[in-house]
């Protein structure tokens, strides 16, 4: 009985251990301002508008409403309330407008070492499930998203494993509360980001028909899995009705058949399509996001085979699911080849999921075959564990602290100066009004620049964005000079000057500090 | 749940707080203890009642608490109830009801 506490807490100790390490390297990023590229600062204004107007509100603010139509249109959330009342919640309990909503960002998107771990543990055990969780913890395909600001998605991700395992726990005891807690797992999946629910739906549907086959009978119960049905889909209308009300559902926008997208329909290139892994390459993305090397190391490659040999040879229920998960990566990231090319690539980030455990099973399958893992050897076995460790963390550790540590440095997120001018602009202008920004060299930064600042956006790719047909409904002009000043760029500081002289020659700025200034548009 | 689950947690709340606290200062103390007060310590007394596994119980409470408790900020709050005052008030029902378990129901190291 000791030496089981003692085991458990040993175990729940190092478990703890990857949490804080994990924790320390993803708040990297994290100061006193925010970050993020162009789809954040939306999902940081719905959460900061709870807090800033001390109301939940079915509507979405300002900033992000259809400020377009005179008067504006208020149009529902797009997503479920939940993700973004965290935020607020750490918001107000932090007492701090960015690093507490910013740190549980950073949590949420790497809990996925968590959720890993409950599965693996359960299929293969402690050292396979911590081993797993350390390799997740630095995973590159996770941490690009939490940098680029998908956060949503990113979390729902990590929902798939906690799924996968409770539908296995309950084929494996019939104990019903594993079929509730499936379905109440897979609402809470689709109210985060609907895109992970067809990654489990299909690898739940799979894993039915395989394990079906191997048993010869059915693995659940109608009945139940009938109740269970109708339990998801009232929950979701009980804890999403906003989803309900004008924005039905956004599957369709993950997974609809679109004719816009860039699909090679020969019959060449279907073919050469299924014997390759990765998505058509997405041009708005890094190109290192899709290489393998990139994101696992080469190294790797070699034990991710023999994981998936060993899988597919020993063929066991675990090892069945395991199979259902990779088939289900499978076939969603070849759904251009039924029509849609949409957002396929974010479905790579649910692979490495997969990968990094599929690596394990190859390391630890590669360690059996030497015969230490026997009672006599056991010594030699965490030895060699050891040293896996610690390739791990000198490989995957070091790029993940390296590349987070350096994110979003100088003037690629928004500056003291700016914030400062934007908090200002929120704070003394009224509500309801729009901003144009101009001389702002990042163009993610325009976006952050008028959500804090409340404003309706007015801005483009050109620093100055004159044939925008929206310049029209501008009320106020936010001229920012501070970028251009902090890389030393004369000319475009005149460029500048003279785009505020010929727009307003003889009027004073409202605002005028620290390079930026704020005039009103008449 | 018992006193060794819920020392579990204060041990936990003091090594994440204390962590934060010395990488962000008071805003990292503070996320520390109200994110285990908030989304992790209330789910764990609920989840301990069905699932045995320690692993379960800390792990699927998390996730829970991170859905249920914005659902039920959120609806409180929208039908006209300061945002701010909603939150405060689920903390303190959270604070109460350790309190009663604590100090009042007898805690021992059974479940309750």
């Amino acid at each position: 009985m000791i030496s089981t506490i003692k085991k458990s807490t040993l175990e729940l100790s190092l478990l703890f251990i990857v949490f804080l390490l994990t924790i320390y390297i993803w708040t990297l990023p994290v100061s006193t301002l925010p970050f993020g590229d162009v789809d954040s600062a939306p999902h940081f204004i719905l959460a900061d508008s709870m807090s800033y107007y001390d109301m939940a509100s079915i509507y979405r603010p300002y900033p992000v409403t259809d400020f377009f139509n005179n008067p504006p249109k208020e149009i529902h959330y797009w997503y479920p309330p939940q993700f973004h009342t965290n935020l607020a919640i750490m918001q107000v309990l932090g007492n701090d407008r960015f690093i507490p909503p910013y740190i549980l960002l950073a949590i949420v998107c790497f809990l996925i070492i968590m959720s890993i771990f409950l599965l693996i543990n359960h299929l293969y055990g402690f050292i396979p499930a911590i081993l797993s969780s350390l390799f997740v913890g630095a995973s590159s395909r996770d941490y690009w998203v939490y940098l680029w600001g998908q956060w949503p998605q990113a979390t729902s991700f990590f929902f798939v494993p906690l799924i996968l395992y409770a539908y296995f726990k309950y084929v494996h005891t019939n104990e019903k509360k594993f079929l509730f807690l499936t379905s109440f797992l897979s609402v809470s999946q689709y109210i985060i980001h609907p895109q992970g629910i067809l990654h489990s739906g299909v690898a739940l549907i799979i894993f039915t028909i395989i394990f079906w086959i191997k048993q010869k009978k059915l693995s659940f119960d109608y009945k139940w899995v009938a109740i269970c049905l109708f339990i998801l889909i009232f929950l979701i209308f009980i804890l999403a009705p906003l989803q309900f009300m004008g924005n039905l559902s956004r599957v369709d926008d993950v997974a609809s058949i679109s004719s816009s997208d860039s699909v090679n329909n020969s019959l060449s290139h279907r073919i050469i399509r299924l014997f390759q892994w990765n998505p058509p390459v997405n041009n708005s993305i890094p190109q290192d996001y899709f290489h393998y090397s990139l994101s696992y190391g080469l190294w790797t490659l070699p034990f991710l085979l023999m994981g998936i040999f060993l899988i597919f040879y020993r063929r066991n229920n675990s090892d069945i699911l395991m199979i259902s998960w990779l088939i289900s990566i499978y076939i969603l990231l070849h759904l251009d080849l039924l029509g849609s090319a949409s957002r396929l690539h974010r479905s790579l980030g649910a692979e490495a999921h997969l990968f990094f455990p599929l690596i394990v099973l190859g390391i630890i399958f590669f360690i059996s075959l030497f015969k230490v893992n026997s009672e006599s050897n056991k010594i030699i076995y965490y030895v060699i564990i050891f040293i896996v460790v610690i390739v791990i963390l000198s490989t995957s550790w070091v790029s993940a602290y390296n590349n987070l540590n350096s994110a979003y440095g100088g003037i690629s997120r928004i500056t003291k100066e700016e914030y400062d001018a934007s908090k200002w602009v929120s704070e003394n202008t009224p509500l309801k009004t729009n901003m144009k920004v101009v001389g702002t060299l990042v163009y993610a930064k325009k976006k952050w620049i008028t959500y804090l600042a409340y404003k309706g956006p007015i801005y483009g790719p050109d620093i100055f964005d004159d044939d925008n047909p929206n310049n029209k409904l501008a009320n106020y002009a936010y001229i920012d000079y501070s970028d251009a000043y902090s890389l030393g760029r004369k000319d475009v500081v005149n460029a500048i000057k003279e785009w505020e002289l010929s727009h307003f020659n003889g009027k004073s700025p409202i605002y005028d500090k620290n390079n930026v200034k704020v005039y009103i548009v008449e | 749940m018992n006193k060794s689950d819920l020392k579990l947690f204060g041990v936990l709340t003091f090594v994440l707080s204390l962590f934060l606290f010395v990488l962000f200062g008071l805003p990292g103390l503070l996320f520390g203890i109200f994110f285990v007060l908030v989304y992790w310590l209330p789910y764990t007394f609920i989840i301990s009642k069905f699932f045995d596994d320690i692993y379960e119980r800390i792990i699927l409470s998390l996730f829970f608490g991170l859905v249920i408790t914005p659902t039920v900020i959120y609806y409180v709050s929208i039908i006209g109830i300061s945002f701010k005052l909603v939150i405060y008030s689920f903390i303190c029902l959270i604070i109460l009801f350790i309190v009663y378990l604590y100090f009042i129901k007898k805690m021992d190291n059974k479940n309750i």
